[in-house]
């Protein structure tokens, strides 16, 4: 468990997320409270339509909550405008996902370096360059994500999620695109990033055995945390 | 823009441009039309300015017709000079020893001192004056190519003008000063001779309707045009031109052509406009991913904006800068044949200030196809890689784009009214395209509705393309604007066409006079009437007073002051000459539409049968006065009738017609018409030249072939811009296939793995082109139609007849156009495998 749980980074209350379509409106998330320290990895789980990965777009600023609170980082979410929930993301937020999703006419190196090329960081090349190094990419520097297996290309979108040291990381299912020993020596990479720069990892997986590696776990169906597991 | 907006634009432009050709296409073949027109225009007016001693032929031309100027006159114009030359130039036919192959025309009788500037250009080793010399009893002469090419002469050939023999001696290749001499003789084509061998031929006869022309090379030190002002004001029944302004008639068509195509080329970009919008779309179809994943790393709104924008500006700079270099190539090709039908030198011209309005037309155009779909595919929401649910539907760009985009349509427009040469005829063609593209997207806006409502009413093959219609993200917007646009040009450049073909066929009436002849004098009246009735085969012959005059008041008024229509202004135009005529009895065939005619013993002050038209453009009613200067004398006339006739039954009428007294007692001449069976139209022909070589004998036959020949290059002109348009068309209808490839191609497989056989599948994508296609055709029929109504009507001033048959067959061929197009489309569709994209999914 982190050390410092004072200050939450992601604090939800009683959050409503309706959708309107043709059919009528659709409750996504139905009053969802949630707490996460600073540091913590919590794993979301629950059946498919629950509203888990609603719930990251809510919390990663891309979803805008229909009623209830969600501030995260210090930042209370409902009241910024498009360009300041990108600014938010950039310099709060790394995500990750399922298809991995590389801008696919850049290399591995330039992937990496985005995050920190939209900030303007000078060295923004040289420290990806250093980053994926580490995960163990440095002779993939300049192969297109076409060019790279499933394995390598969710490790540079790790690298990609971590290089602008967000407090902050979601992660929707990464593994979910990967077998089984990739799987394992992802998760590992994961955990450690944010162990070693004390994000905070938010994980939505299907699988237990990741859950379990995680501090805290929530269970999530028809909108609603129904239980805390472990 | 920021280098990291610039970098990450380069990056993401890694994949090629291979899929733009289509985009590079549609910008450039607009901006290349634009291009040919503006360099061909600007070499044309720039060649004219630099060379305008060389098409005047001196410092100063200085006409007067009929007779030569008198010694005052002559020593005047001397005076100022420091070489002057003069010639003769008069109409006149080219006898042959075969009779069948007499024509008439423009007899250019010129010194040895001609030309002062440039040089004669003759096919064959003889010089000017060899060609022009007395050798065995025959002068030489030089003739028009288009006189060999017809067969009339050859080279050797012995030939009459007036009572003279003549020998061709060579083909004239190029005249230095052809477009600014010739005036109303330049119908006819060229022939030149020497000025003595016009002596005893008849032709300078008293009554004879000669030019007597003079150029001259001024002295030093003397300015051209305040020498021209200087004579213009001392002698007022000269004309007077300096080299500044050597062709104004030239350079005014050149800017009004100028003007029509490129408002042609501007369609022809704007309709290529529809496809650089489809091609976006697709583009942009395929950058939806790269947008949500840099908006979630957090990039911007505004970044993910203006990285695209700044793609898509060089995309269009590439395309623009394509059709600029296409569009100069072809003008440089061009040029030379411009310049041999002309007989103008180009002095090729980029006119940097012009080709700076293109490229303003090419961007501006591009952006206004460019800024909707770009705007649309970045309000892609992050949120969408989640689901990996990145979707091409439709969304609506933002206010602020709607007012860009509309501010981006106005300035377009703006800018085409304010450079345009004619600017009302700009704001015409802006208010049709603008009508044009409403009805259109109206139209395309219906048909989704309707395919929405009844839908479910209809078989599945119905059901389905009724479905495809109205869909979330359907081509049919642009699919009709594409077809639409294309056929209203096509069919408005068809019936403009038909049109001009029937005017040749309606040209020749069932009783049409065989001939015209000029300038018969009262004492040769009636020697003429003699001839003609020798010669035999002559059924019908009516002659009338010819009077050469001017108006001066109407209704006490300076006649311009008097105008009311424009229709009427061809009567006192630069207060030139016109002819009058007078009868005591009524004329034949004509409809009293107002007051009556005068008895034929009337002997009273002057009063005047007018033409309706005189009456509606100036507004005259029975009573009112017109003025005339006739050989220096002011009369007066009233107006006693008015009456109407159809010009175009080529009958003997004047639009203003007097009662005998004064003009009786002054010397006039006469015109006549004859009709003749066809056996002795020759027989008269030769007959008549050769006996009286004053009169100018023009037979209707030659003169309407002559005339079609003119308008038959008209047509073609309507035809080339139609091929043109057709080429955009296309290659909008050829990007919307395209693009629509990979849905349709999905569509089949899906179709084919429940069971569905290819004829079926045909069978319901074709039903959806057939139905947006027929209800665009039918649309486009009517806008074609008016707009051709507009070009012919309204701008020629010609009678306009809706011609179904050739409107109706051009939205078929170019219907079953866009239908083959599609059908290829669905072809590539159905061949592909299933498994590709049921794996894939």
């Amino acid at each position: 468990m982190p050390n410092n749980i004072s200050e939450p980074v992601v604090s939800l209350n009683e959050v409503w997320l309706v959708l309107d379509s043709q059919a009528g409106s659709v409750e996504i998330l139905r009053g969802v409270d949630l707490q996460v320290q600073s540091g913590e990895s919590v794993c979301i789980s629950g059946p498919s339509g629950a509203g888990k990965t609603s719930l990251m777009m809510v919390i990663g600023g891309m979803e805008k909550a229909t009623r209830g609170r969600v501030n995260v980082a210090g930042h209370d979410l409902g009241t910024l405008n498009e360009d300041a929930l990108a600014k938010y993301r950039r310099e709060r937020i790394g995500i990750v996902f399922q298809s991995f999703h590389l801008i696919p006419t850049m290399t591995a190196l330039e992937n990496a370096a985005l995050p920190l090329e939209l900030a303007g960081v000078s060295d923004a090349v040289e420290r990806a360059r250093h980053n994926l190094a580490n995960v163990g990419l440095e002779k993939r520097l300049h192969h297109y994500p076409s060019q790279l297996s499933g394995g390598e290309q969710q490790r540079v979108a790790i690298v990609r999620a971590l290089i602008s040291k967000p407090g902050l990381i979601l992660a929707d299912e990464p593994t979910g695109n990967l077998d089984a020993t990739n799987s394992v020596r992802l998760m590992d990479l994961l955990f450690q990033l944010c162990e070693d720069s004390g994000a905070t990892l938010l994980l939505i997986t299907h699988q237990r055995e990741l859950a379990a590696r995680c501090h805290r776990q929530v269970h999530m169906t028809d909108g609603q945390f129904l239980e805390q597991v472990g | 823009m920021g280098t990291n907006v610039v970098r990450i634009a380069l990056r993401d432009l890694r994949r090629g441009y291979r899929g733009f050709w289509i985009f590079f296409s549609c910008l450039a073949l607009g901006v290349a039309a634009i291009t040919t027109v503006t360099v061909l225009s600007a070499s044309l007016l720039s060649g004219i300015e630099r060379d305008g001693k060389r098409i005047l032929g001196g410092d100063l031309a200085v006409q007067q017709q009929f007779r030569p100027l008198d010694e005052e006159k002559f020593s005047t114009l001397a005076g100022y000079a420091r070489e002057l030359t003069e010639f003769v130039e008069l109409s006149t036919l080219l006898r042959t020893a075969d009779t069948t192959n007499s024509i008439l025309v423009s007899l250019k009788a010129v010194t040895d001192t001609y030309p002062l500037q440039g040089e004669i250009k003759i096919e064959g080793e003889l010089s000017l004056p060899q060609s022009l010399a007395l050798r065995d009893d025959a002068w030489g002469a030089l003739v028009d190519p288009s006189i060999i090419e017809s067969g009339r002469a050859r080279v050797g050939d012995l030939v009459d003008f007036g009572t003279n023999r003549f020998r061709v001696t060579g083909v004239i290749t190029d005249e230095p000063d052809r477009v600014a001499s010739s005036g109303r003789f330049a119908f006819w084509p060229r022939v030149m001779v020497h000025r003595d061998a016009l002596e005893n031929s008849g032709l300078l006869d008293f009554g004879s309707r000669s030019n007597f022309e003079y150029r001259i090379l001024l002295k030093e030190g003397l300015e051209s045009a305040s020498i021209a002002a200087t004579l213009e004001s001392e002698f007022p029944n000269i004309n007077v031109r300096d080299f500044r302004n050597a062709s104004p008639n030239l350079s005014e068509i050149v800017k009004r052509i100028g003007v029509l195509l490129s408002l042609a080329g501007l369609t022809t970009l704007l309709i290529g406009g529809v496809g650089v919008s489809n091609a976006v779309r697709a583009y942009m179809d395929t950058r939806l991913a790269t947008i949500a994943i840099l908006k979630c790393i957090g990039a911007s709104q505004g970044f993910v904006f203006r990285t695209y924008l700044f793609q898509m500006l060089l995309l269009c700079a590439i395309g623009v800068l394509l059709g600029i270099v296409a569009g100069s190539v072809i003008a440089i090709s061009a040029s030379t044949a411009l310049e041999r039908l002309l007989s103008v030198p180009l002095d090729i011209a980029f006119g940097g200030g012009s080709l700076a309005i293109v490229v303003t037309y090419g961007m501006l155009t591009a952006m206004l196809f460019t800024l909707w779909p770009l705007a649309s595919a970045l309000n892609t929401s992050p949120a969408s890689l989640f689901r990996n649910a990145v979707s091409t539907e439709r969304r609506k760009p933002s206010w602020k784009i709607v007012v860009v985009t509309l501010g981006i349509a106005v300035s377009l427009g703006v800018l085409i009214i304010a450079t345009a040469y004619q600017r009302s005829f700009a704001i015409w063609f802006v208010g049709g395209v603008t009508v044009a593209w409403i009805i259109f997207r109206l139209i395309s806006l219906v048909i989704m509705k309707l395919a929405k409502l009844s839908s479910g009413r209809f078989s599945p093959i119905v059901r389905l393309a009724l479905a495809n219609l109205h869909r979330p993200g359907a081509a049919t917007a642009d699919t009709v604007l594409a077809i639409g646009l294309g056929l209203s040009v096509l069919i408005a450049t068809a019936m403009v066409s038909a049109n001009l073909d029937k005017q040749i066929t309606d040209m020749i009436p069932d009783q049409a006079p065989a001939f015209f002849f000029i300038g018969v004098q009262s004492q040769q009246l009636d020697e003429f009437r003699q001839l003609v009735d020798e010669t035999g085969g002559v059924t019908e012959l009516q002659t009338m007073p010819y009077i050469p005059g001017r108006i001066t008041q109407i209704k006490g008024l300076d006649p311009y002051d008097a105008l009311v229509s424009e229709d009427g202004e061809w009567l006192i135009d630069d207060g030139g000459e016109r002819s009058f005529s007078y009868t005591a009895k009524p004329l034949d065939n004509v409809d009293i539409v107002a007051g009556d005619w005068w008895s034929a013993d009337y002997r009273g002050p002057p009063l005047l049968s007018i033409h309706k038209d005189v009456a509606d453009s100036f507004d005259l009613a029975l009573g009112d006065e017109i003025t005339m200067n006739i050989l220096g004398r002011e009369i007066a006339g009233r107006v006693h009738n008015i009456r109407d006739l159809e010009w175009r039954s080529m009958q003997l009428n004047f639009a203003i017609t007097l009662s005998p007294e004064p003009l009786r007692s002054i010397p006039h001449s006469s015109v006549a018409t004859a009709h003749v069976a066809e056996a002795a139209e020759f027989a008269v022909q030769d007959r008549i030249a050769s006996a009286m070589p004053n009169v100018t004998v023009i037979r209707v036959k030659e003169a309407l072939n002559r005339a079609g020949a003119l308008i038959n290059r008209a047509r073609n002109a309507a035809r080339a811009i139609s091929v043109v348009t057709i080429i955009a068309g296309v290659l909008v209808l050829a990007g919307i296939v395209i693009s629509e490839n990979r849905r349709r191609a999905y569509e089949s497989v899906l179709l084919k793995t429940i069971g569905a056989s290819r004829r079926y599948i045909l069978a319901t994508f074709s039903l959806e082109y057939l139905l947006q296609g027929s209800i665009a055709a039918f649309a486009a029929t009517l806008l074609g139609s008016l707009t051709s109504w507009a070009v012919i009507s309204a701008l020629m001033g010609w009678d306009w007849h809706f011609l179904p048959s050739s409107a109706v067959q051009t939205a078929v061929l170019g219907l079953a156009i866009s239908l083959v197009l599609g059908m290829l489309g669905i072809w590539r569709a159905l061949k592909h495998r299933p498994l590709l994209y049921l794996r894939n999914e």
